[in-house]
């Protein structure tokens, strides 16, 4: 009897399926609106420009300031590239002797924030670096040219920005069909000339994204160019900012600034290319055997060995130099256990927030695919193109006007992390739900449970990984996240990023020495982390 | 919960619209308790849509679906699958990754060790309960997934195109268990499939579905021998159609003069299976041999008839002097049906 009871509450009821899409739905709208609502009072903002703010940015110098932020952002993408890809190429299908070592070590400057680098590069070379105190004793040296300017700027994102070149084209290639070069040599091509015709147009795409993350995060950069006292256009905005009373002309700036990167993003996608790239046949590619480096084993290690020392080795051996610096001088240490709490408090902080808010943007996107929840999925990522500088200062001006109970509150810096981030940890979400299928939880349904009982016992579980890794990278760049935090932060309130910033700023490297290296160390967690993940799919994929 | 009428579901009058298509129209269909019945037609006739129609899985635009004497779907009402009692094999299992074989099966059970092990016992998977799906091998991931929707006693079992994640070498054995354990525990069930011989083989009714509506139901044999219209003949079963033309009971045709009792004169088609066609070699036969499939227990010849018409025949035996472009003489020998406007007379 007690099925029929059940069977009747069933009956007259709504709808659920309709009714749950619509919670969907609008949950997706509201994190849409918080999303996008730094690029709408920007541009609301710019457009209230008078004639003279309008004057103050169509000066020349605006047109220097941008060919200076192109020209950099060139110059660190063409140079990144140049490291990248041979890298990939000779950790991939070369007999490299360590090659699996050295594809992990040339990786992992990723961890070192451009800002840090920066600042072990002033600590290293600059005018009071470690470079002249050790020459001091033994040669009197009391001064060494200045590193600043474009040439540090420049050294200071290619070091610790071509991992995402490497990693990317690293992908590209072991996703290459193997068979593909096999036709081009039974056509009767060359070893270099198939390299030259078949490979690297293949690779074209994974070049063309890795030199997109590099360019934007040169253009986007604040840290690295503010340091380097490279004015960039960060560096105006920012100064801009905190000069004058009157902010529309850093609005102004802002937007141009956003315009810069769409250009550059139009550039990628016409460097990509309009062939598409993919293996044809079914299956797994075949091993393929490592190509004999001969005569170059030599140079190539030399190669793999320089990158390393110069982007890894290298700046935590100057920190390390600084950090026992300052012991030496009595620093406390202590001190940067505060700012350390500070940074774990807001990131993870972040990280919890931007799962739940990707939730309903990632379900949207695996389970009801259509061009309103894909023009949804596009609306989260406002923020994710915005330069975190551009997207605090439209915070900035936002909470003063309309939320002054939310400026420089511990909130609106999470706040502006997740609409940073927010696709971080949206695409983890999304590949574990596409993984999962719908059927999975039409099993659940058919088999006597409720939906909300589905999602807990078959979802949940399901998507955690993604969830964690999502949360994880999340954690990783709120971290690392220098300007945001610097702009939004209660008073009183230090974070790692802003220590190091404040300490290196004033030339105190030993001050900024400690927390730049816990900030690696803690970093070093989510890191494992994903890099666990990825080593579990591709166990379990070798397992079918 | 069966009906008093014993239909244990039933749908009637479903329709199902789609964004840009229609899926299913007037869908009508019912189920007598314990039968196991196909559900066959060519791909995008809408077979899997009504399958996730009565499980609940999709809202019908239009009609109503029964089961047993509960309304589960239209006129305003709405029954969630989960309430519906409706067991649901999916084409690629849907075995929860996360749970090993135990805890799938026991997923859809509140707490009954007891029936869980049953389950385990009748479909031969003791051994088994803790491994993860993924350990399995494709059979064993098919009995696991019927173990889990047989489980909670369901009214009905729904099964969509179960067999066809399966290599042929396995999918023979594989269907006769199923079609056994499902008879043993006397279930009420339908299965999709595109495949005729797996209706054919496996089914005690079959509905021949095209275009979004159930164009037949009958047993194999009613369905296979008097097929409700020509487009229901050559779906199940090979089907050779013939024209004649009919007068006072006797049709001439291609294949001679078929006696044809009952059926109006003039123009009509014939219906011949081609195991009721005989090919014999003549020197003086006005018929010749354009292709043969030889599959060595029997095999499938066409030949060209003297109007330029093209029949295959089946034939048991070997028949080395049946090669292509040898003459031959083509009569009838078993039964033919005929149709006149695509009805049957």
């Amino acid at each position: 009897m007690s099925l029929v009871a059940e069977a009747s509450t069933g009956l007259r009821r709504p709808q659920p399926r309709a009714r749950a899409q619509r919670g969907l739905v609008v949950s997706a709208l509201a994190v849409c609106a918080v999303m996008i609502t730094p690029l709408l009072y920007l541009a609301l903002r710019a457009s209230e420009a008078d004639a003279s703010s309008w004057d103050l940015i169509l000066r020349t110098r605006t047109i220097w300031l941008v060919l200076r932020t192109l020209g950099l952002a060139l110059a660190v993408t063409t140079a990144s590239i140049a490291i990248g890809v041979p890298l990939a190429w000779l950790t991939t299908r070369t007999d490299l002797p360590g090659r699996r070592i050295w594809a992990v070590l040339v990786s992992l400057p990723l961890v070192i924030p451009s800002y840090v680098g920066a600042f072990a590069l002033i600590a290293a070379f600059g005018t009071r670096g470690m470079l002249q105190q050790v020459l001091e004793g033994p040669f009197g040296v009391e001064r060494l040219p200045d590193i600043t300017g474009f040439p540090g700027a420049f050294i200071a994102l290619t070091l610790f920005t071509y991992p995402y070149v490497f990693l990317l084209v690293s992908a590209g290639i072991k996703g290459l069909d193997p068979s593909l070069e096999d036709a081009a040599r039974s056509l009767a091509q060359t070893r270099w000339t198939t390299f030259r015709r078949v490979t690297l147009p293949s690779l074209r795409p994974s070049i063309a994204a890795g030199g997109l993350l590099v360019a934007l995060y040169a253009l986007h950069d604040f840290g690295a160019v503010s340091l380097m006292r490279f004015p960039a256009f960060t560096q105006a905005i920012y100064l801009q900012y905190k000069g004058a009373f009157d902010r529309t002309p850093a609005a102004l700036l802002s937007l141009m600034l956003v315009g810069l990167a769409l250009v550059v993003l139009i550039l990628e996608q016409r460097a990509r290319g309009r062939a598409r790239y993919y293996r044809s046949g079914a299956g797994t590619a075949r091993p393929v055997a490592p190509i004999g480096l001969g005569g170059w084993r030599w140079p190539s290690l030399l190669f793999c060995g320089g990158v390393t020392l110069l982007a890894l080795v290298g700046p935590l051996s100057v920190l390390v130099f600084w950090l026992v610096r300052g012991f030496a001088v009595g620093t406390d240490i202590r001190l940067t256990l505060g700012p350390a709490a500070g940074s774990i408090l807001v990131s993870s902080g972040a990280a919890v927030v931007a799962v739940v808010a990707a939730f309903p943007i990632a379900r949207l996107s695996a389970r009801h695919q259509s061009f309103f929840t894909s023009n949804i999925e596009r609306l989260s990522y406002a923020g994710y193109a915005l330069p975190g500088l551009v997207a605090a200062l439209a915070f900035v001006f936002f909470a003063s006007n309309f939320a002054p109970w939310l400026y420089q509150s511990l909130p609106l810096v999470v706040i502006a992390y997740v609409v940073l981030f927010l696709p971080q940890a949206t695409e983890p979400l999304r590949g574990s739900l596409l993984q999962m299928g719908p059927r999975l939880e039409e099993a659940g349904r058919a088999l006597g449970r409720t939906k909300r009982r589905v999602y807990r016992s078959i979802v949940v579980p399901l998507i955690a990984r993604g969830a964690l890794a999502g949360a994880a990278l999340v954690f990783l760049t709120s971290m690392k996240e220098l300007p945001a935090t610097l702009l939004l932060r209660p008073t009183g309130f230090d974070t790692l990023a802003t220590s190091i910033w404040s300490g290196a700023a004033a030339g105190l490297y030993s001050k900024a020495a400690a927390p730049a290296l816990l900030l690696i160390v803690i970093c070093a967690v989510p890191l494992y982390i994903l890099v666990r993940r990825v080593e579990v799919e591709r166990i379990e994929v070798k397992a079918e | 919960m069966i009906a008093s009428n014993g239909i244990a579901l039933r749908c009637s009058g479903v329709s199902k619209v789609f964004d840009d298509a229609v899926a299913l129209h007037g869908f009508d269909l019912a189920l007598a308790s314990g039968t196991l019945m196909a559900l066959l037609g060519p791909s995008g006739c809408g077979k899997t849509t009504a399958l996730r129609v009565m499980a609940g899985f999709e809202t019908p635009s239009a009609g109503e679906v029964w089961v047993g004497d509960r309304k589960v779907a239209g006129g305003g009402e709405w029954v969630p699958p989960e309430k519906r009692r409706i067991g649901m094999v999916f084409q690629d299992w849907a075995l929860f990754p996360h749970l090993d074989v135990w805890h799938n099966i026991a997923f859809g059970l509140d707490g009954d060790p007891d029936r869980v092990s049953d389950v385990i016992d009748m479909m031969d998977l003791n051994g088994y309960e803790r491994r993860m799906p993924h350990e399995l091998s494709g059979g064993q991931q098919q009995r696991v997934a019927l173990a889990r929707a047989l489980a909670p006693s369901p009214e009905v079992i729904l099964l969509d195109e179960p067999f066809s994640n399966l290599d042929a070498t396995l999918r023979a054995s594989v269907r006769a268990e199923v079609a056994q354990v499902l008879h043993d525990v006397k279930a009420t069930a339908i299965f999709v499939t595109h495949d005729q011989e797996e209706a054919l083989a496996m089914a005690d009714e079959i509905a021949v579905m095209v275009g979004g509506r159930v164009l037949q139901v009958g047993s194999p044999h009613d369905v296979y021998g008097a097929p409700a219209s020509m487009e229901v003949a050559s779906l199940v079963g090979e089907a050779n159609f013939i024209r004649a033309v009919v007068h006072a009971n006797e049709a001439s045709s291609a294949l001679g003069t078929i006696a044809a009792p009952g059926v109006p004169d003039g123009d009509a088609e014939v219906l011949v299976r081609p195991e009721a066609i005989e090919l014999v070699f003549d020197e003086l036969g006005d018929a010749h041999i354009i292709r043969t499939e030889f599959y060595g227990h029997d095999q499938l010849v066409s030949a060209k008839l003297g109007d330029g018409s093209v029949v295959e025949a089946r034939l048991l035996g070997p028949h080395p002097e049946l090669r292509v472009d040898a003459p031959v003489r083509a009569r009838l020998a078993g039964s033919a049906r005929f149709f006149s406007n695509g009805s049957p007379v």
